[in-house]
């Protein structure tokens, strides 16, 4: 779908991401919706198992390090210049199987041995 | 007159009341000092009264600065001063004005290390025997630095110093290390009045996660060549000057620990340049280079072996050309960063000289907090967050293409074990492996111009880190606190080194000491140290099932001859390894290493420990609301999840973040670009990608 603007005014973004299961980092559907009308998706094939990062964070209306993509690198922090009223996450349940869950601990292991 | 007299026998009967077993009259050591009593007059009226103005706290009579430096996963055999292939000139200039020490240790791990420095007991006996990731829920594991373990800090400010802590702190517990606290255990809380650095293991140093006390702040923004080194020194500088013009009569402990040489190797290309080609004979010859070294420096004894590599580290010699120039290239990169972090060490060493302070000022620089890391893996890594973090490979070919981003903003890299292990000559093993003193081991220096008369010399008792807090109590003429913010305090448990200053060939006093790291061992007692051999080792990728802590077996040395751990002769003296393990069992029951646990995946499950989202499945955010830690988010790894924010777009448009995880090395962002809301997910994979800026690393963003 070609990208659209949004028009001025009060919106809710939303972007909804349906994974697909069977495993760890496995991937799934993307959907982003604008005022609840779904205007784009893309299946992302992989995710990230363990760790996003071993020392960046979660930011709200910026971004504070290093930028997830470089196409905004010049414009860090590159903070949302509308106005963000609120962010609102929500998490459904991890359906891992107990194998699965323990395979994670293991890469968590891994991932946390190394950032010490 | 007979008022004063009544507190004054009250205190008498506090001090009996809490007299020693021994019976010992001993005023016990209460910090914050008692509050003294009014000693003027009081009247109805100020013509009839006498004054007498509270004094507060002084440090003692000429009470030395202590200056305290340490870097970060630097073997004994890396920097030059101790005959390592890495130019550490300030290290040199404070040996040469001052006092080597070659037989000092640490714990083999990084927050275990920090935590027994600061807190001047041994890493288990202050919750420290891990990192706070693999924290359990005993005593010795906890990750919790207890009250009773009262901190350097604390102690020198009630004592009137002036205290402050640039660059590395990782020993706030993880469910603690966001902004909703608690602080107690940020170094704020820990008695020092300024922090100027960052909190966990790792730090990218271009654009680091810096706090000044407990608030965020990103220094780096709109200057391209920011680096942490530079910054920490200017800092540090500054703090210091100000002390000394507003307080010169009063001391302070300026606390200096770099990122400095942790992954990722970070460091600015002149820098890493100097070392161009200096690595091209490999870690096989770099080795013995160092070890040659060594002896004619006389850092290590005439007849120290070198000992045998592993034989899971291959030999540099059966390397292919292509791997050559890659690795050579990760070590120009390690070696650069450590100059460069000496060399701004050296600017803060200055500052203190040029204000005319050097000379009373104690300055303590350990090399390493550990033996070099060898968690890089064999081939090393450009981006540790996706190989060691998420277990993505990296081919050789993908490496290649990454060489000269290597230390600089775009790389996240690691050196290769071979690395490691060439930097811990002539031990053997490296970090974690706290059995034997490639793990252990450090380089570490002692200058005090004013006390220190046999500058340049070299000290051989045995030391750890335990040591330096006593020590710097020592310098400073402060009597430990026996309670302290009410809590009755554990003794210390290292010796000062102070004895070692005016003779090379004093008896050590820590004729004893334990080592224990994930099941690895180690005991050294009167000269001869037991060593379990590791059945993990720090850069097996597979996790398989955990040895029992009963399977390991044990090696001796007789270190007093076998400096480097050469000869295993267990078989001749199976009378001193069982008085060894005897003593280990001793020392363990003592300082709360029980339970040994030998499991690696188990401990990494958050669910063993507090946690601020647990149970949370909806979060709401708002603007403003930055650098929140990975572990106290939202996870969304592994499930479906959705994110909606609520804007308003003015006439003009609109773009930037809403919200975003990690950055460049791993994460995703939600955010309007060019006035189109996006929703980007970088993800690694397995496939090098030619495309555009994206051949740099093997993520590939999907952009909706």
């Amino acid at each position: 779908m070609a990208p659209q603007a949004l028009s001025p005014g009060n919106h809710i973004v939303r972007a909804k991401f349906e994974y697909e299961g069977g495993g760890l980092g496995k991937g799934g559907m993307a959907t982003l919706l604008v005022d609840e009308k779904p205007v784009g998706q893309v299946h992302i094939p992989q995710t990230v198992v363990v760790r996003f990062s071993l020392d960046e964070t979660f930011d709200i209306g910026e971004d504070t390090g290093t930028p997830v993509v470089e196409d905004y690198v010049n414009k860090m922090p590159y903070a949302f210049t509308g106005t963000l009223k609120k962010l609102v996450v929500v998490l459904e349940p991890e359906k891992l199987s107990d194998e699965e869950r323990a395979r994670l601990r293991e890469e968590a292991a891994k991932a946390y041995m190394a950032a010490q | 007159m007979k008022r004063p007299l009544i507190p004054v026998s009250l205190v008498f009967v506090l001090i009996t009341g809490c007299s020693t077993p021994s019976g010992s009259q001993q005023a016990q050591e209460i910090l914050p000092k008692p509050e003294g009593e009014f000693k003027g007059k009081i009247e109805r009226l100020v013509k009839d009264s006498t004054t007498d103005f509270p004094k507060g706290v002084e440090a003692p009579k000429g009470a030395p600065n202590v200056l305290l430096i340490l870097t970060d996963d630097v073997g004994f055999g890396a920097a030059s001063t101790f005959g390592g292939p890495i130019q550490t000139p300030t290290f040199q200039r404070l040996a040469d004005n001052g006092l080597k020490y070659n037989m000092y240790h640490t714990t083999a791990l990084c927050s275990p290390t920090r935590a027994a420095l600061f807190a001047g007991r041994n890493h288990h006996s202050c919750a420290s025997g891990n990192i706070t990731e693999f924290a359990t829920g005993y005593p010795g594991y906890n990750s919790l630095v207890p009250k009773s373990c009262g901190s350097v800090g604390e102690v020198l400010r009630e004592n009137g110093y002036n205290t402050s802590w640039f660059g590395k702190m990782h020993n706030v517990p993880d469910w603690m290390s966001s902004r909703a606290g608690p602080f107690d255990l940020w170094p704020s809380g820990l008695g020092f009045e300024y922090f100027y650095g960052f909190l966990g293991g790792d730090s990218d140093q271009w654009h680091p996660a810096l706090y000044e006390n407990t608030t965020p702040i990103e220094p780096y923004l709109g200057k391209a060549d920011y680096i942490l080194n530079d910054d920490l020194a200017d800092k540090a500088i500054t703090w210091m000057r100000m002390q000394h013009a507003l307080a010169p009569n009063k001391p302070w402990l300026l606390y200096y620990a770099t990122g400095t040489d942790h992954a990722p190797h970070h460091a600015p290309k002149t820098w890493i340049d100097k070392y161009k080609g200096q690595f091209d004979q490999g870690w096989d010859k770099v080795r013995e280079e160092t070890l040659a070294r060594q002896i004619k420096l006389g850092i290590v004894p005439a007849n120290t072996q070198l000992t045998k590599r592993p034989d899971q580290i291959p030999a540099w010699d059966s390397l292919t050309p292509d791997q050559k120039r890659l690795y050579a290239r990760m070590m120009e990169v390690y070696a650069g960063a450590l100059s460069h972090a000496d060399y701004d060490i050296g600017r803060v060493v200055d500052a203190v000289q040029d204000s005319g302070q050097l000379d009373n000022t104690l300055v303590i620089y350990m090399m390493g907090d550990n033996g070099a890391s060898a968690e890089g893996s064999l081939q090393g890594t450009t981006n540790e967050v996706a190989t060691a973090g998420n277990g993505i490979k990296e081919d050789l070919s993908f490496m290649l293409s990454m060489i000269d981003q290597l230390g600089g903003p775009l790389g996240y890299n690691h050196y290769p074990v071979g690395w490691a292990h060439a930097m811990d000559t002539p031990m053997q093993w490296t970090k974690q492996v706290a059995s034997h003193f490639g793990g252990t081991g450090n380089a570490m220096v002692i200058s005090w111009p004013a006390r220190i008369k046999d500058k340049g010399g070299l000290r051989s008792q045995f030391s750890h880190v335990t040591d330096i807090t006593p020590t710097i109590y020592e310098a400073a003429g402060i009597k430990p606190p026996d309670v302290m913010d009410g809590v009755k305090q554990k003794p210390l448990e290292g010796f000062s080194l102070v004895y070692t200053f005016d003779n090379a060939n004093a008896p050590t006093k820590h004729t004893v000491q334990y080592f224990e790291m994930m099941v690895n061992r180690g005991l050294y007692k009167d000269g001869w140290m037991a060593s379990t051999t590791p059945l993990r080792l720090p850069w097996i990728t597979t996790v398989g099932k955990d040895p029992s802590p009963d399977d390991f077996k044990w090696e001796l040395y007789n270190v007093s001859q076998d400096f480097s751990q050469a000869n295993n002769v267990v078989e001749k003296e199976p009378g001193k390894l069982k008085d060894l393990q005897d003593t280990f069992d001793t020392e363990a029951k003592k300082y709360n290493v029980y339970p040994l646990d030998s499991s690696f995946a188990a401990r990494a499950d958050p669910a063993i420990r507090p946690s601020l989202t647990r149970g949370r499945n909806e979060f709401t955010y708002y603007p403003g609301m930055i650098r929140i830690p990975e572990g106290s988010a939202p996870d969304f790894k592994n499930k479906s999840w959705t994110i909606a924010a609520e804007v308003t777009v003015p006439p003009k448009g609109a773009d930037g973040i809403l919200g975003t995880m990690g950055g460049r090395f791993g994460g995703w962002g939600f955010g309007s670009q060019m006035e189109s809301p996006r929703s980007r997910m970088p993800y690694p994979t397995s496939r090098s990608i030619n495309s555009r800026s994206w051949h740099r690393r093997p993520f590939r963003p999907a952009t909706i």
